[in-house]
């Protein structure tokens, strides 16, 4: 996928779906997204970032605690905090995983590791309609096997970008046509394979994280070094994004700290901290439309520990058992998916 | 003095001076209370069903819990733990603790502690709580952290770990994945 090519001699008005699924508006001098305040109500809603579609609901998936991995799913319904498991859900049990989600499907990469702590190129795969698993297919197969790896998602919901857990290389997941596929010309990510890695997303650019932070344009497909606020996260705690502009992570490693720290997603600018109830790491990080949550952590155990974090205002609260994953006694390095139950844009992944 | 104590906060866990959320399990939490809070109108498990545990249990038990191995696995740096040669070989950070006698006892008790705290609180949204002694005297009479999964399973829905799949013979080594149907729903 190459640079946006915008077409030529455009007119004020003219639009043009970009292959990300963003709309764009020549304005009589350049190309813009605007309104770039996405308010309800203005006339480009069904195209703008944050309401191109609804998220209502998520799903919590894989994980383990005490050497034991899990392949059940919880539903996080984000109006009323209210999480239900959904029972077995992947063929396979696995943890250290990570995933992505299209409008329709959400995915675990890495599932197949038949191990808590093991490698994969297998995908397991649900549909967030019919709330029921889809097996496996080796179009889905990850190009280099993995273990805690990290995924970017561009605005679209059209792409996610698998990364490091094991290597600098990069997957690219087309939701279009449900398969995962590599360019070897683009797409290496400039911060260590490692094993571990903790992605964030916002609207133009993906961070993968593992004791430095390499910075992923959407548009161009090309990786750069990022300055990542200037903290030194290893990977092992993982990020909230939002469709705000900014995303959390904790710093440093696991269990370091009750702070969960705000970035700009743009210009990876710190903004903000806000404390959590655990000092943590491993996080089942799942992202809403206007809040987020975590749902299951390490913090010296692997647990069902829940919170859920307000965008606009960078607060965290405590859910109580209403909120936490069930169906087993905890869960650390699963994964989540979010679905929405309106999809305005244009152009819908698969 | 602080307590420390076991309940089930449904929607938003209180945060307020003298109390400390210390975690979850289950669907139940840990907390820590002042005794003068405790003791006050303002106790914020006074209406709900809740045992008191130990601080061990509340702290270095509740890392064993579900722990049905002969040891745990720690992160060594993390929790200042001599490292595994073996682990660090292969580029892990874990390393084993292993039980005692004590210790393995004290995750007994705080696990059946918890059973009989979720059991109560099933049956309070019951109109009949026949059979609900029957439970317990059963899940006192366990004395293995091996069959406490298990029975957690059969009775609560939830899943046991893998050891306990593979004593059941209900585990497939080659796939390392269960071969029967996990049922997650109460089974009283």
């Amino acid at each position: 996928m190459a640079a946006i090519v915008f077409p030529s001699s455009p007119s004020a008005g003219t639009q043009f779906i970009s292959p990300l699924g963003m709309m764009y508006v020549y304005d009589g001098t350049a190309w813009t997204t605007t309104p770039s305040t996405n308010q309800i109500g203005s006339t480009n809603l069904a195209n703008s970032f944050r309401y191109r579609s609804i998220y209502t609901r998520g799903y919590v998936s894989c994980g383990y605690q005490s050497g034991t991995a899990w392949n059940n799913c919880n539903r996080t319904v984000h109006a009323t905090d209210t999480t239900t498991n959904l029972g077995t859900m992947f063929n396979y049990v696995s943890a250290y995983v990570c995933g992505s989600f299209s409008d329709y499907n959400h995915y675990i990469y890495g599932n197949g590791s038949n191990y808590y702590a093991g490698s994969s190129t297998i995908t397991g795969t649900m549909s967030m309609v019919t709330e029921t698993g889809r097996g496996n297919s080796s179009s889905w197969n990850t190009q280099y096997s993995r273990a805690d790896c990290g995924v970017l998602m561009n605005a679209g919901l059209t792409c996610a970008y698998i990364t490091a857990g094991g290597t600098t290389a990069t997957d690219r997941h087309v939701f279009a046509t449900d398969t995962i596929s590599v360019s070897q010309a683009v797409m290496s990510n400039t911060v260590s394979g490692g094993t571990v890695g903790a992605g964030m997303f916002g609207q133009y650019y993906g961070y993968i994280v593992n004791n430095g932070a390499s910075q992923l344009n959407f548009t161009t497909e090309i990786f750069v070094a990022g300055s990542w606020g200037g903290l030194s996260t290893d990977g092992q705690p993982k990020a909230l994004s939002s469709k705000y502009g900014w995303g959390y992570i904790k710093n440093s490693s696991n269990t370091a700290s009750l702070s969960l720290y705000a970035l700009n997603d743009t210009t990876q600018a710190f903004i903000t901290t806000t404390n959590t109830p655990d000092a943590s790491g491993e996080e089942n990080m799942q992202i809403g439309q206007d809040w987020g949550y975590c749902l299951g952590n390490y913090d010296g155990a692997q647990n069902n520990n829940a919170y859920k974090v307000t965008y606009a205002t960078h607060s965290c609260v405590a859910g109580g058992s209403n909120m936490q994953p069930s169906g087993h006694g905890g869960m650390s390095s699963g994964w989540c998916g979010t679905a929405s139950a309106r999809i305005c844009g244009s152009i819908a992944g698969g | 003095m602080d307590r420390y104590f076991l309940a089930e906060f449904e929607h938003v866990i209180p945060s307020m001076d003298g109390f400390k959320y210390m975690g979850s399990h289950d669907w139940f939490h840990y907390c820590k209370i002042t005794d003068e809070l405790y003791n006050s109108p303002d106790n914020p498990v006074a209406n709900l069903n809740h045992v008191e545990i130990t601080e061990w249990q509340a702290t270095e038990g509740k890392r064993f819990y579900c722990e049905s191995r002969p040891y745990r696995s720690a992160y060594s740096d993390i929790e200042g733990l001599e490292p595994d040669p073996e682990s660090l070989a292969k580029g892990k950070r874990k390393t084993k603790v292993y039980y005692t006698d004590e210790t393995r006892a004290q995750v007994l008790d705080l696990m059946k502690k918890a059973a009989v705290l979720m059991i109560e609180n099933e049956y309070d949204t019951r109109n009949d709580r026949s059979g609900e002694q029957d439970l317990i005297n059963q899940l006192n009479q366990i004395t293995d952290l091996q069959d406490l999964n298990i029975w957690r399973e059969q009775y609560l829905g939830i899943c046991m770990p893998k050891d306990c799949a593979v004593k059941l013979g209900v585990w497939d080594d080659v796939h390392n994945v269960r071969t029967d149907q996990i049922n997650y729903q109460l089974g009283f």
